[in-house]
């Protein structure tokens, strides 16, 4: 702690860090592919009203909504050896990876789920009905009129997800995952220039936060060409409407999701 | 699997020894990241010259970044700045002198003060610009405008913002055991190793926070509904 501050460090940090930045993107991307699964497995249920597994849907998602994601990580870490255990899987040997990437993955899907059904809640029943009369079937009117539609919507939600799940991945360091922030703890302490080595961490998660909204805000603007094809590029919230209005639909954000 | 209910009601009831400092994180960053929210807020919507690109940068940064990120940065920064102005002041307060509460307090206000700050932003910008106008028009003050006009039906429409966020907050208040503040999640490790039983201490925190976003949930949802009794504070 006594130690000067030293800008030198933080530049000598970040391509030390960076080298670890691999694993903490391979979380975030692993666990979007399987929390998609979940979640759509989770929102069926609940948009096809099947008793009792919508009840199950809506548990499930209440619980990893309401809980903070450093409690899941502990349950799932100390919970899940003992659920493999009934079935005859010893997991002692497994790398702490894979549960950090189940526990962002369960809650993922939670959120994902939401996501699903408010993108499709979301596009105007007249639109089906319209495909429907032009004689598309029913895999027709989902590929071609609901779904293309439904992500321009969720598009921005999604991206406060993926860039929250980024963020949370700092927190597998607690049950021993060694990604960015794992690293950056051995450096800090081999150094004791911690000021300098969360200044780098810092500065590479915002650069990747960056990066992910713009990637994000483009993908908009392509699902949203349909949108101001005659009109000139508008910022979003003056679009027709169509998009914020659902925007503000509050149960997307819910959870707190993305501190 | 062997689940000792037992010892996991006994838990529960151990946990409630830590909640008041979690409440007292969640309800000082929530408060502190208000006033920071509004100012900075404001100073973005009215284009300030310097301040609100301070805000701007400020914001981008925080949302950008780790709530933990955000956490040991000012639990390593801030006593290297206390401990050289005390050298250079020569203040006879040092920075061990500070307890680690407040590291997680200024912290965690700083985080929360950017999140609040865009759901002011979005709430402020919601409110019609007629309404604005009108307000103008019958002679009222900026102040006199905000406060009666603006804020009033910002409010409504950032009540749901609002919830998610002090849900976050509650939730983010758990990193505070990394820099050793005995809040709920600090309680459940020490439980869980001084009784090694982890898997029933984590169940039983898990409901303890569960049953308290619920209960935001709830108090937000009959706010809203006291509010809308009006429903004159529709701004859209």
């Amino acid at each position: 702690m006594s130690r000067e501050f030293n800008i030198d460090y933080v530049f000598s940090f970040i391509p030390k860090m960076l080298s670890y930045l691999h694993i903490t993107l391979f979380i975030v991307a692993s666990s979007l592919v399987l929390g998609l699964m979940i979640g759509l497995l989770v929102a069926l249920p609940r948009m096809y009203n099947i008793p009792f597994l919508k009840r199950v849907s809506q548990v499930y998602v209440s619980f990893f909504r309401g809980t903070p994601i450093l409690i899941q990580l502990f349950l799932v870490y100390y919970g899940l050896p003992e659920l493999l255990k009934l079935v005859d899987i010893n997991s002692s040997r497994w790398d702490v990876l894979w549960f950090a990437i189940a526990t962002y993955a369960l809650n993922s899907g939670a959120f994902i789920s939401e996501i699903i059904r408010s993108g499709v809640e979301a596009v105007d029943r007249g639109q089906i009905e319209a495909a429907q009369s032009v004689g598309m079937t029913g895999y027709q009117t989902f590929t071609r009129i609901i779904l293309p539609q439904a992500l321009a919507v969720v598009v921005p939600v999604f991206s406060n997800l993926v860039i929250g799940n980024l963020k949370d991945t700092s927190l597998a360091f607690t049950i021993g995952a060694m990604e960015m922030t794992g690293k950056s703890q051995t450096l800090g302490s081999a150094t004791q220039h911690f000021v300098e080595t969360y200044i780098a961490l810092s500065l590479i998660y915002l650069v990747i936060s960056l990066i992910l909204q713009k990637l994000f805000k483009v993908l908009e603007n392509v699902l949203l060409r349909h949108e101001h094809r005659d009109t000139a590029r508008k910022e979003p919230e003056q679009r027709k409407g169509f998009v914020v209005r659902h925007l503000r639909s509050p149960r997307l954000s819910k959870g707190g999701k993305g501190i | 699997m062997s689940l000792d209910f037992g010892f996991m009601y006994t838990a529960f009831l151990g946990l409630f020894s830590a909640l008041p400092n979690t409440l007292i994180i969640t309800v000082v960053s929530v408060l502190a990241g208000l006033v920071i929210g509004i100012i900075t807020a404001l100073a973005r919507i009215y284009k300030v010259p310097v301040l609100s690109q301070i805000s701007h940068g400020y914001v981008t940064f925080i949302r950008g970044t780790p709530m933990l990120m955000h956490l040991l940065l000012i639990y390593f920064s801030l006593p290297l700045l206390i401990d050289a102005g005390a050298k250079h002041f020569g203040w006879s307060f040092h920075s061990k002198d500070v307890p680690y509460m407040v590291f997680a307090l200024i912290s965690f206000s700083i985080t929360s003060g950017a999140y609040m700050s865009e759901v002011v932003r979005s709430g402020i910008q919601s409110v019609n610009r007629g309404q604005i106008e009108a307000a103008y028009a019958v002679g009222m003050t900026t102040w006199q405008v905000l406060r009666r006009i603006v804020f009033p039906q910002a409010f409504v429409v950032s009540l749901p913002n609002l919830t998610n966020s002090v849900i976050g907050m509650l939730h983010g208040s758990t990193l505070a055991f990394t820099v050793s503040v005995t809040e709920i999640q600090a309680q459940a490790e020490i439980l869980a190793s001084t009784n090694w039983k982890y898997l029933e201490v984590y169940i039983a925190a898990a409901l303890l926070f569960w049953g308290l976003t619920v209960l935001i949930e709830r108090i937000s949802g009959l706010v809203e509904k006291k509010i809308n009794v009006f429903h004159g504070g529709r701004a859209s």
